[in-house]
């Protein structure tokens, strides 16, 4: 009876990744490493579940909340961006701690902590093949998968995509390249902030709407982007699932269960220490 | 990158940001008023309803409230401070005003007892009325004894706030919550299995699990399953499952509303409802829970340990016409807030006995401990103070059902059977606290 | 005022750490021609090499061509008027592929010129085409020189600043990169090559100049300098 707790696993794994690659993009782009990232996916899933109670289109009410989460990463990035710019990774990286404060603040201040639930059509849709797996469940796996897939491909091809990976690699030459390196850093806050608004739509409806909750979801994704190394999609992406599936499997035993909520950490430490064993770990900081 | 330049990027994020927050504005004006009242603004029979404004020497009152930090208990205090107002605006205190405000705690401890401290040193504040903490009873409690003040709390949820000396909770509480859910069900015939729910937090979580054990062994109820979460859990599967093999009956949860509703929706995922029997204490009762689980929880059981927010009665109608004309359109009409207004308007019965020119931390203290069988609608037995290291004077509450999304009357009161009790009601009979 | 396609730097100055390293610098390069600016270790060459790729701004002065002054212009823009640089060091974009280097270097290009102008360099550093999928970072310093100068070369500029060419690298692989720059010139193209050592650049300069203490101290035909090169030791010294 362990199948249901590997679907539930790979579900909400597949949601870390998609949030890890939203903020490895931005991380490799700009050098920021964003803590406000689960404030971002709660701010759109908050104003999302506004929009539907006030009777708006479902999808439109989702595409608002996608919108804002971008333009808020947006704004931040234009507005901080050139301070940041001169500044140290840690330091880079304390700054979006007040990012993902103030959205919580402004959160924390529209909305009490009544129950609520973003209820999507799709969750009463179900079949069962030894457990149930609803269609909701199966858009979050597929549609993190394909952003993931998209993203690299993005990334591998585009003009745009190219340009983040130079600035990734080295700033200052990237620069006198010609890189517009401004409008390329934007790019990635906008990009970054509306992955990080899917992902929080998706977690909001598979875990709980809460603006403190979904905020803290940024640490196990946190230790997915470790598990790719700080560099590699492929890698968040195996991290992200593989964190979701212990999670939830270690859940299922009585003698494991209790540790289970640590898994984020204990997978992270791993993988830090597996690679300093082979000394190649350079968690490197990007210019 | 094409198109975009930073400046076009930065009015579209601005613009879209603007959008945004006027949208969610418009949403504030519409969530809250729920439970509008029938009484005008000059006809409310607040204190001595003189209608004319007291213009006296003010009398300072104050409250600690647990509003930020991921819970919001504001609600009391709020209603606390609408039903001052209209005292206010009609005869005071014999003429004196009160000057209420109450402070956050921000769901952290030291603070609670940094501000229980300074209401403590504060010789002008003459007592607390309509706190509503989700911690920190213990610490405040300590800093009102050595001065003297009294509490007439809205709505106190740990167990500290229920064993308390100067603390006294208008509310039932989630244990007593719980219990009575075990005694409907038991009423019922549906307690052959119960599977309780619950959180592992200390001094809160363990003592209301305790009470539903010590009553279930004392009336032969199997309970069949325990299972205490921590408050971040997210993955419900192994609680369901649990239910599922524990051959449970009946489920009652004792879970902060939106924990409840992570879990039902899990369950509903997982179509497990069954034939069970889904109970939750009064946490989740509120106006907007029915709409938030929809509809495949059409029948779904809670309990309130106040009157139902849309019922009759003098009391009642007078909360909700005076959060109409004296609180904000958006603060919520929930039962910490009935809560709120029960003690303020007990505080005021109380104090209006006392000469005006005599209103000292003393004489308010001496007066608020003197509060015994007040009545009111709100409530299913009288409510009283009186001297006592434990103050559980709510321990008779109701039970709803959702009906078409919202929250509809199922039984009128129900006595607790809690145990724990004994001691309480021996001091009621042999104090003379009621009837 | 065209100035004949000539890239004049007039009096530029410029503060780093709040303190002024280059006081006032006058140069003039022609197209398709090679100009050298030598100077021993902290001359200001780099600087000035800096404040001429936009990475710095010059305090003042100007930079000119067509008319227009480039000093204040963001990076992009001055690659756009024509000025391409390669910062010493042989630097490339070590993580990512010989062809994705080049491509990032294409992007200024309109997108149907793109393929056309990274054939051209492919065409110009033969070498380079078979490491294509070969990340830049396992290359070897000449290898990465070629690339470097091939990137600089990818948004067809008009003058091509080379910071430190030879510096660090084997002999033989200089002797494979002078034949190239030559062409570069030959192609209209205006160079300004910064060296330290002043052998390689003084054999494929026109007209040379010699910074010291952030000041011009020699400005000569470099057939001159070769015949004296003992002119510039005395010009360091005195300055």
């Amino acid at each position: 009876m362990i199948l249901p707790f590997i679907v539930a696993g790979l579900v909400l794994g597949s949601l870390f990744a998609l949030s890890g690659v939203g903020m490895l993009v931005l991380y490799r782009t700009t050098g920021v490493l964003n803590f406000g990232y689960g404030a971002l996916g709660a701010a759109s899933a908050m104003l999302a579940w506004q929009l539907v109670e006030l009777r708006l289109q479902p999808v439109l009410a989702y595409a608002i909340g996608i919108l804002a989460a971008t333009a808020l990463s947006l704004l931040f990035g234009f507005l901080a961006g050139p301070f940041l710019a001169t500044v140290n990774t840690l330091t880079k990286a304390t700054a979006t701690l007040g990012l993902a404060l103030f959205i919580l603040g402004i959160m924390l201040f529209m909305w009490d902590d009544k129950a609520r639930t973003l209820r999507l059509p799709t969750d009463t849709i179900g079949f069962s093949i030894g457990t149930r797996i609803t269609v909701t469940q199966l858009i979050c796996l597929a549609l993190a998968t394909a952003i993931v897939i998209a993203t690299s491909i993005y990334l591998q091809r585009s003009p745009t995509g190219t340009a983040m990976r130079a600035l990734a690699s080295d700033r200052e030459l990237a620069s006198m390249l010609g890189i517009r390196v401004r409008r390329v850093e934007l790019l990635a806050w906008a990009v970054s902030g509306a992955l990080g608004g899917i992902s929080g739509l998706l977690l909001s409806s598979q875990t709980r709407l809460e603006p403190v909750f979904l905020t803290f979801i940024v640490i196990p994704v946190l230790a997915a982007v470790v598990v790719g190394r700080f560099r590699s999609l492929v890698g968040t992406l195996v991290g992200g699932l593989v964190i979701g599936v212990v999670q939830a499997v270690s859940s299922a035993f009585p003698s494991t269960s209790p540790f289970s909520n640590a898994t984020p950490f204990v997978v992270a430490t791993l993988v830090i220490l597996y690679l300093q064993r082979r000394k190649v770990v350079t968690i490197e900081v990007a210019r | 990158m094409s198109a975009i330049t930073a400046k076009s990027a930065l009015a579209l994020a601005t613009g879209i940001l603007l959008a945004a927050t006027l949208s969610a504005c418009v949403a504030d004006e519409g969530g809250g008023a729920n439970a509008g009242g029938n009484t005008s603004k000059d006809e409310l029979q607040c204190g001595l309803a003189t209608g004319e404004p007291a213009t006296g020497d003010p009398i300072k009152v104050g409250a600690i409230a647990t509003a930020s930090g991921g819970v919001d208990f504001s609600s009391a205090p709020k209603a606390a401070a609408a039903y001052f107002d209209c005292v206010n605006e009609n005869g005071g205190i014999n003429g004196r005003p009160i000057d209420y405000s109450y402070q956050d705690d921000a769901l952290d401890p030291t603070k609670t007892a940094q501000l229980a401290a300074g209401y403590a040193a504060d010789d002008s504040v003459v007592g607390l009325v309509g706190d509503a903490t989700f911690i920190g009873c213990d610490v405040a409690n300590a800093e009102y004894a050595k001065a003297d003040l009294y509490s007439i709390t809205g709505v106190g949820v740990p167990q500290a706030c229920f064993t308390s000396s100067n603390i006294a909770p208008v509310n039932a509480g989630p244990r007593q919550s719980a219990i009575q859910l075990l005694q409907w069900l038991e009423q019922e015939g549906k307690a052959d299995a119960v599977f309780q729910v619950g959180l592992n937090t200390q001094g809160n979580g363990d003592w209301v699990a305790a009470g539903i054990l010590e009553y279930a062994e004392a009336n032969g109820i199997n309970i069949v399953g325990t299972e205490l979460t921590d408050p971040t859990e997210t993955n419900w599967l192994p609680l369901i499952q649990k239910i599922k093999d524990s051959g449970a009956t009946s489920v009652i949860i004792v879970d902060p509303g939106p924990i409840t509703a992570a879990i039902l929706a899990a369950v509903e995922q997982q179509d497990a409802r069954g034939d069970i029997i889904w109970t939750c204490t009064a946490s989740c009762y509120d106006a907007q829970f029915g709409s938030q689980i929809g509809a495949y929880w059409e029948g779904f059981v809670a309990n309130s340990e106040l009157q139902l927010v849309d019922a009759d009665g003098e009391d009642n109608e007078l909360w909700k016409s005076v959060m109409d004309a004296y609180a904000a359109g958006d603060a919520p009409r929930d039962t910490f807030s009935q809560a709120g207004f029960l003690a303020a308007k007990m505080f005021t019965t109380a104090v209006l006995e006392l000469d005006p020119e005599n209103i000292t931390r003393e004489s308010v203290s001496q007066a608020m401990l003197g509060i015994k069988n007040a009545e009111s609608d709100l409530l299913c037995r009288p409510w009283y103070y009186g001297e006592a290291d434990e103050h559980n004077a709510n321990h008779s509450t109701r039970t709803a059902e959702i009906t078409d999304g919202v929250f509809t009357k199922l039984t009128d009161c129900i006595d607790s059977g809690d145990p724990a009790l004994a001691s309480i009601l021996e001091n009621e009979q042999s104090l003379g606290l009621v009837g | 005022m065209s100035n004949n396609g000539r890239l004049v730097i007039e009096g530029i100055a410029i503060e780093r750490g709040g303190r002024e390293v280059v006081h006032g610098v006058d140069l003039v390069a022609e197209p398709g021609a090679i100009t050298a600016l030598l100077g021993p270790n902290g001359a200001g060459k780099s600087s000035l090499v800096l404040a001429l790729a936009g990475t710095i701004k010059a305090s003042r002065g100007s930079v000119r061509l067509d008319g227009a002054d480039l000093v204040g212009k963001s990076p992009t823009a001055i690659r756009t008027a024509g000025i391409a640089t390669v910062p010493e060091g042989h630097r490339v974009l070590k993580d990512m592929t010989v062809a994705d280097n080049l491509r990032v270097a294409s992007l200024l290009v309109p997108r149907i010129e793109r393929p056309a102008a990274v054939d051209r360099v492919e065409s110009l550093f033969e070498e380079l085409t078979p490491l294509r999928g070969r990340l830049a970072g396992s290359l070897s310093g000449g290898q990465q020189q070629m690339l470097a100068i091939g990137q600089a070369l990818v948004s067809q500029p008009r003058y091509l600043v080379v910071d430190e060419m030879s510096l660090g690298l084997a002999p033989i692989i200089v002797r494979r990169l002078v034949p190239a720059l030559r062409r570069i010139a030959a192609a209209g193209v205006g160079v300004i090559l910064i060296e330290q050592f002043t052998q390689v650049a003084l054999d494929l300069a026109s007209d040379a100049y010699a910074m010291a203490q952030g000041r011009v101290v020699v400005h000569a035909p470099a057939a001159e300098l070769r015949e004296a090169p003992e002119r510039l030791e005395q010009a360091y010294r005195l300055a």
